[in-house]
């Protein structure tokens, strides 16, 4: 697969206003220098679906500020379909779509298909062409009825939809999304993340994406990026995350009857008790040794074995 | 050539597409339609009140005539409302966009930045619901016939004009750029309110020193002063054609690169 965009050694820093004392700072404001992405370096192949992730202030949304063109690095290199991105060539934004959830792109004030036409006619669409795709990927996104509304008056999962239709209106190479589920709650998630393995698939496009939510990743990304304090700390497929960092396991027992009480086994640690049932989380080489340990112990109806969750996983890894 | 051809009827469709959506978001909130009518036709009442008081106690007022000021304050208002369907709207959406990080949306489409910041809106309807009455009552107020105005001068005046149009627009357009440095801009930008204020007043009135650096350093006199005294036949277009043309162009350029300065600054408010 060809590489579409290649990341070395990315750093940007922000001169940022610091002001202990109202008064003085008013004549002799004082600044501080933060860096928001030290040293991050990475390729990306077409048609990948990749997941930035990372605490608050680790610095994925300011790698995809770089990566768009919306912030020039303090210092690096960064080439995306062979364009410097702070450039801004038109050719280069022809083929980027951008999707942030905490903003909004599309007019307050006007319908969605409003919206739609100025684009159209800024991306230089053909008018017919414009209108099946707006139709088709409308009826995915099941909005076709809101198309006609004021965007003022949609639903904050409704706005994102059509959010997300109107940055693919042009079919880009290369779509960033950034927590592009923030706020919505489970249906609309579950669509939108359905919605971008769609496009994924049908339309080869290359996704960038940010989020907090474990499942937006694990649904629609094959690829993640962990990023903490500006610099990356893994990189690798998600099923290689999982099984790298999955040393532990939760083993979830299900009682015949209330138990008394509950062994206390050596490696392990009960995370979670209720009448009819108990969690343990346990080292994987230890596992039998508490099923049996605890079946000897308690009458068992069922025994579930869970991977420790991708949201544990990456707690660890900004922990370390 | 052809390439020039095809980037001008793009840009031509992009503008009337904005001219379309911005004519929707005016008519969006219909009860908030009329609420600035009332305060253009007090503020020309004030003034041409003012005049009038001026006029009863003198005949002329730095060589102009009672019809004359008129006239200055014709071209005035009319320079107002040209700017203010073009720069103000785009200006101050500007400061909000940048400090709320939404220009992003701007940057990332395929058009020059500068050029759709400074065209994305033209409320022709605002403008002329609010613009043309008051236009309308100053000119029918000028006695036409007590004034004299050649076709040559006319013609000049208002090439003088146009450049002095471009020259304040970019003259704004620099007190919105701090806020890529600062976040905010809206009170830098409010300077460019009373700034103008003195285009009220005959080019003929100021001391050379004010004349000269009132239209090379802070462009107002060239707003309508300037070009009312050419079309007036008062002032001279030999030299001041090319010097307006001089400081239109310097200012343009002056903005190119401070917009190319102040986007490589831009934070992204997230």
């Amino acid at each position: 697969m060809k590489n579409i965009i290649t990341v070395k050694n990315l750093g940007k820093d922000f001169k940022i206003r610091q002001n202990k004392n109202v008064l003085t700072g008013l004549w002799r404001p004082e600044y501080r220098y933060v860096s928001a992405v030290k040293d991050v370096s990475f390729n990306v192949h077409s048609g990948e679906s990749l997941a930035l992730l990372g605490p608050n202030g680790a610095g994925k949304t300011t790698t995809i500020k770089a990566l768009t063109g919306l912030i020039y690095p303090t210092r690096g290199e960064v080439s995306v379909l062979g364009f410097f991105p702070f450039d801004r060539k038109p050719e280069f934004l022809r083929q980027i779509g951008l999707l942030m959830g905490n903003k909004a792109g599309l007019n307050w004030d006007l319908t969605a298909r409003q919206s739609f036409y100025l684009l159209q006619e800024i991306y230089g669409l053909d008018k017919k062409k414009c209108d099946e795709r707006v139709s088709e990927l409308a009826e995915l996104m099941l909005v076709t009825h809101v198309l006609d509304v004021p965007v003022r008056k949609l639903s904050l999962g409704e706005r994102m939809k059509l959010e997300l239709i109107g940055a693919i209106i042009h079919n880009p190479q290369v779509l960033f999304l950034d927590e592009p589920t923030i706020g919505l709650d489970i249906v609309a998630k579950k669509k939108i993340r359905h919605f971008l393995r769609e496009i994924q698939e049908r339309y080869k496009v290359t996704i960038i994406l940010t989020s907090h939510d474990m499942t937006d990743v694990e649904k629609v990304c094959d690829r993640v990026i962990v990023i903490n304090k500006g610099e990356k700390i893994y990189d690798g497929t998600v099923e290689n995350l999982v099984e790298e960092h999955n040393e532990e396991k939760l083993v979830k027992f299900y009682f015949e009857t209330t138990p008394n009480d509950l062994p206390k086994i050596s490696h392990s640690e009960l995370v979670e008790t209720s009448e009819d049932c108990a969690v343990y989380k346990v080292k994987t080489e230890q596992m039998p040794k508490l099923i049996s340990s605890v079946t000897s112990h308690v009458p068992v109806l069922d025994i579930d074995i869970l991977a420790t969750p991708l949201e544990d996983i990456i707690e660890d890894l900004f922990k370390r | 050539m052809k390439e020039w051809a095809s980037k001008i009827k793009l840009y031509w469709r992009i503008l009337r597409a904005s001219i379309i959506n911005t004519f929707e978001t005016e008519t969006a909130y219909f009860g908030n339609n009329w609420g600035n009518v009332i305060s253009t036709i007090i503020y020309v009442a004030v003034q041409i009140l003012f005049i009038n008081v001026i006029y009863s106690r003198v005949n002329t007022f730095a060589g102009y005539s009672k019809n004359e000021m008129y006239f200055l304050f014709l071209v005035g208002q009319f320079s107002f409302y040209l700017l203010w369907g073009i720069s103000e709207t785009n200006n101050q959406n500007l400061i909000k966009d940048i400090n709320r990080g939404s220009l992003d949306f701007l940057l990332v489409l395929p058009v020059p930045s500068l050029w759709y910041v400074t065209f994305r809106r033209i409320p022709l309807l605002s403008v002329a619901r609010d613009g043309l009455p008051n236009i309308i009552l100053i000119f029918f107020l000028i006695n036409w016939s007590q004034i004299h105005i050649g076709l040559i001068n006319f013609i000049l005046g208002a090439i003088v004009f146009i450049f002095g149009q471009i020259a304040w627009e970019c003259f704004n357009f620099l007190l919105v750029l701090p806020a890529f440095w600062t976040g905010e801009a809206k009170q830098i930008y409010s300077l460019n309110y009373s700034l103008r204020d003195n285009n009220q007043i005959p080019f003929e009135g100021y001391r050379p020193f004010f004349q000269f650096s009132l239209s090379f350093f802070i462009p107002t006199l060239l707003l309508s002063t300037i070009p009312a005294s050419i079309m007036l036949g008062k002032a001279s277009a030999l030299y001041l054609l090319p010097f307006t043309f001089f400081i239109a162009m310097m200012f343009l350029i002056i903005k190119n690169k401070l917009w190319n300065l102040a986007l490589k600054n831009y934070t992204s408010a997230s």
